[in-house]
């Protein structure tokens, strides 16, 4: 199937729009949390995590800055350039903790403005995919426009993952145009703001052919590994992705995550224009092997709309992983995974009980349910990876 | 002519998604049992019920169908078993130190109050059997007066307890017009309360 040029524009400026109203109108308390750290930039705050050890149960919210350095300098700067904008509502909102903050004036252009960088990141990686596919499949993209895991990652939930997202297809680009130090610099980047594209640098250096280039990013590796996690010891997806396995003996196990990584290695070993694949795979195992965030689900989207331009057959399956993780989103009992999103429009939507607990009432087996779910994820992703394996680039 | 067709009916349901944003949160406001009413969140001070001191906090009610109150409690290291009672208006709550962790908003839900808005009626927390004020069940309190429509009878006066209150509208129709208005005057910038 081929769309007509006209369509596909009328497409791109109808998905613009829609991103717009989104950012505007739905609210994570996530998006706030991140730029209440970010406002201490301005007042001359450098080390936020020490500052945070000192301060943060003398402050109206008190959990810790778990983001590389780079996101708190995103953050900071990105806020003082917001209040500039919109001035003392942004900043009463930001400390305000109480129910009143839905309330605050000025709430819709405080979303709006604060998620605007991600919308930038969001069509610079646009413009990307449009580089990376060829012209037949270019109307392809909207998969990655029309995908609700970038509606709800990015602008519902306020989540900052587009920019490392993006910083990793800049990767794969400068990659296939053979600038392999801009392609380590950008997974750097990346890496300085989630501590994930830490996990492809391996693979770039086996797929960089010159032992010069293969040096200089195993040199960006350690620079922006150590100063990613030196900040960030305790990284949640690390945790998360040594945590599912088979026991063998006593407290060892095989790990599931670790096993698929260095599996996808070794075949990149011998394989090294499979660099797409194993971003893919590397991204998908995520969440394929481990109790994931749902913004995670973001991290192989743009990697899976290349794989899928080459291979329609992907679609279906893809489809159906992407709604099973938006079932094992809305089943966590969090008012703000669905309902609450919402609350900008009506505040007492907050009132209104999570997804699981609405469920409770129809005597549903729950556990059951996120049981058969989980495995459909972990069936799916294993499909979707060893059928990516097949497309040839 | 019939792909042509098809690619209008596509622009427009492309164009017409930002509709179902309000359509989505128009259908979950169905779902809405109770609208927030105010809030004093401030805890300045946490202050112990026994025997020898209640708290009476009065409030003046918003609209009518006030169903359900919620206030911060804190029974430290889960010592208190005793009853401890919750008393609006007519109605009483008894409840017991088991109900109550070390730091928690405790809701307290009730049949609707049938007064009108304006109304002022007293909150009123007390624990009788309760002798030691060390183990007693402490309440939280603002630091100043953070809630100008009514206050805390006695010592504590004009300070405010830590509560909020909310309310069961006459109907669905009322929660989804009153959310209606809220939505547009926020939407131009005025503070709705």
């Amino acid at each position: 199937m081929s769309i007509s040029k006209n369509l596909l524009y009328k497409l791109i400026l109808a998905a613009i729009i829609f991103r717009l109203f989104l950012s505007a109108f739905l609210y994570h308390p996530d998006l706030k949390t991140q730029y209440f750290h970010g406002q201490f930039l301005s007042q001359g705050v450098i080390n936020i995590y020490n500052y945070l050890q000192v301060n943060r149960f003398k402050l109206g919210y008190s959990d810790t800055f778990n983001y590389p350095p780079l996101a708190y300098l995103f953050f900071g700067s990105h806020y003082t350039f917001s209040h500039l904008l919109l001035g003392n509502n942004l900043n009463n909102w930001i400390n305000d903790w109480s129910a009143d903050h839905l309330f605050r004036p000025g709430l819709f252009a405080n979303l709006f403005i604060l998620k605007l960088p991600y919308l930038l990141a969001d069509l610079l990686v646009l413009y990307l995919l449009i580089k990376l596919l060829s012209s037949a499949h270019r109307h392809l993209v909207l998969f990655w426009l029309y995908s609700p895991v970038s509606w709800y990652a990015i602008y519902a939930t306020g989540q900052f993952d587009i920019l490392p997202v993006l910083a990793t297809v800049f990767s794969l680009y400068f990659y296939q145009k053979q600038k392999y130090s801009l392609s380590g610099l950008s997974l750097g980047i990346g890496a300085a703001l989630k501590t994930y594209p830490i996990l492809l640098f391996p693979a770039l250096i086996i797929a960089t052919p010159k032992l010069m280039d293969k040096l200089k990013i195993i040199l960006l590796f350690l620079g922006f590994g150590l100063l990613s996690l030196g900040f960030n010891s305790q990284s949640g997806l690390i945790m998360r992705i040594l945590a599912l396995g088979l026991p063998v003996s006593g407290t060892q196990s095989i790990l599931f995550y670790p096993f698929v990584y260095f599996f996808s290695l070794w075949i990149l070993f011998f394989h090294p224009k499979k660099l797409l694949w194993f971003f893919f795979t590397c991204t998908l195992a995520v969440i394929t092997f481990s109790q994931f965030h749902f913004q995670w689900v973001l991290w192989s989207m743009p990697f899976l709309t290349i794989l899928v331009s080459k291979q329609k057959s992907l679609i279906l399956p893809s489809i159906f992983l992407i709604i099973l993780t938006f079932a094992h989103q809305f089943l966590l009992n969090d008012q703000y995974s669905l309902i609450a999103l919402f609350s900008p429009i009506n505040p007492s939507l907050t009132s209104v009980p999570s997804i699981p607990n609405l469920l409770l009432q129809l005597k549903l087996p729950l556990d059951l349910i996120n049981t058969f779910i989980q495995t459909g994820i972990f069936a799916t992703g294993i499909y979707l990876i060893s059928k990516t394996y097949e497309v040839e680039i | 002519m019939k792909s042509k067709y098809n690619d209008t009916l596509i622009t427009i349901l492309a164009f017409s998604l930002p509709i179902w944003i309000f359509a989505i949160a128009f259908c979950f406001s169905l779902l809405i049992k109770r609208v927030p009413g105010f809030h004093q969140d401030q805890v300045g001070e946490l202050t112990p019920i026994y025997d020898k001191q209640s708290l009476t906090q009065s409030i003046t009610l918003e609209q009518s169908g006030l169903d359900t109150v919620m206030i911060f409690l804190k029974n430290a290291r889960l010592d208190n078993q005793d009853k401890f009672i919750f008393q609006i208006a007519d109605v009483i709550i008894p409840i017991n130190g088991y109900n109550i962790g070390d730091g928690d908003t405790i809701k307290f839900q009730f049949p609707p109050l049938n007064l009108p808005a304006g109304s002022q009626v007293n909150i009123t927390l007390s624990a009788p059997d309760t002798k030691d004020p060390n183990i007693a069940i402490k309440a939280g309190i603002s630091s100043a007066d953070a809630y100008l429509a009514g206050g805390l009878s006695g010592k504590f006066s004009p300070r405010d307890l830590s509560f909020q209150l909310f309310y069961q509208p006459a109907s669905k129709k009322a929660i989804i017009a009153s959310s209606f208005r809220d939505f547009i005057s926020r939407l131009f910038n005025a503070k709705s309360y």
